[in-house]
């Protein structure tokens, strides 16, 4: 089932809610450049049915580019300056692997700065997004306000 | 009005003038007790307020340009006033100012940055703290070192009423303003230039 379509032009934007569930066992590492982003990183492999599903929705033959993990606590971010857009349309693809819901963590695409496409944090969604060169992305704040323990855990692939 | 800046007027400029070269992780100074006594809470009451939102800020604010010729006579007063002391304490000639009216209220924040953008020529950062019915819980003004690779706190200032702080605006005067965790901080800031 698709939750959120939004086309704009011929670019797509989809959310396809419970869509993996992945266990994760990872060593993060801390990002720390702060006026760009605040998170902790690690490399990922993406499921083959994660790349299924992308193809699917898209009708493109996709393989992964590149794939790492992110993982943002209270106090994180990842700032649209951090991002960097693409000469080419590559796909997009975010699994949301957080144990629980986090209030206003979200992703926002932009394009020409202005936010196009807002996913939510979502355990087990999965969004497919065509980027390209006008557009940018940026993980919003993570309030100090949400419970001590919260905690957005995001698989993010680039296909093409 | 003139009132309300006779503290500016008698400032020890040179010892400010050596905190400021002094002050780490990049120039500043923290004036206490400036502007004591008068109510400028009131004097926004006329100025519309808005939420503003970006990938690196949520805030309520006055607009960029005031509304009210109350607003855009304290600003001119305040630049007026204040940027021949501060170009002599901070040795950047400076002649005007632009100042708005914050408010941040609980999740609010401003994600670290520095002001230099190609074109402003913002020279100089202030934020003058108001004082309201409930301090605020967090809200501190930090300051950070930069450093090949890493990024580093290096001082917080408290955003206590009546404060004063200045700081050079610079490509390494990073600084945020810290997630208000209960309460509301209010604050005048903005920018002085050439």
């Amino acid at each position: 089932m698709v939750l959120s379509v939004t086309v704009i032009g011929a670019r797509t934007a989809v959310i396809v809610p419970d869509a993996i569930e992945l266990g994760i066992d990872a060593k993060f590492t801390r990002y720390a450049l702060l006026d760009r982003g605040s998170y902790e990183y690690a490399d990922a492999d993406v499921p083959a049915r994660l790349i299924t599903l992308a193809r699917d929705v898209t009708g493109r033959a996709l393989e992964v580019a590149e794939a790492r993990l992110l993982r943002l606590v209270p106090g994180d971010y990842l700032l649209a300056h951090h991002d960097r857009v693409h000469d080419d349309l590559p796909i997009e693809v975010i699994a949301d692997l957080s144990p629980a819901p986090v209030a206003g963590a979200e992703v926002h695409y932009r394009r020409r700065g202005q936010v196009f496409f807002r996913v939510r944090c979502t355990p087990r969604a999965v969004s497919i997004v065509e980027r390209g060169p006008t557009v940018t992305c940026n993980h919003t704040y993570v309030s100090k306000l949400s419970p001590p323990d919260a905690e957005v855990l995001r698989l993010v692939a680039l296909l093409r | 009005m003139p009132r309300v800046f006779d503290r500016a007027l008698s400032w020890d400029e040179p010892a400010l003038a050596a905190a400021w070269r002094a002050a780490q992780p990049f120039p500043h100074v923290v004036i206490d007790d400036f502007v004591a006594g008068v109510d400028l809470v009131e004097l926004l009451e006329v100025e519309p307020v808005d939420q503003y939102q970006a990938d690196i800020y949520l805030f309520d604010a006055t607009a960029p340009e005031p509304t009210s010729a109350e607003l855009r006579d304290l600003r001119d007063l305040w630049g007026a006033t204040l940027a021949p002391v501060l170009s002599r304490v901070t040795g950047k000639a400076v002649t005007r100012a632009d100042l708005r009216a914050f408010a941040y209220r609980p999740g609010h924040y401003l994600l670290p940055h520095a002001d230099h953008q190609d074109g402003l020529a913002r020279e100089l950062a202030f934020a003058y703290y108001l004082p309201t019915p409930e301090p605020p819980r967090g809200g501190e003004l930090e300051l950070f070192r930069v450093t090949p690779g890493a990024t580093e706190s290096a001082r917080m200032i408290e955003p206590v009423p009546h404060r004063l702080v200045v700081f050079d605006v610079s490509d390494v005067s990073l600084h945020q303003v810290r997630e208000v965790l209960g309460g509301l901080r209010l604050s005048l800031a903005g920018w002085f230039y050439p």
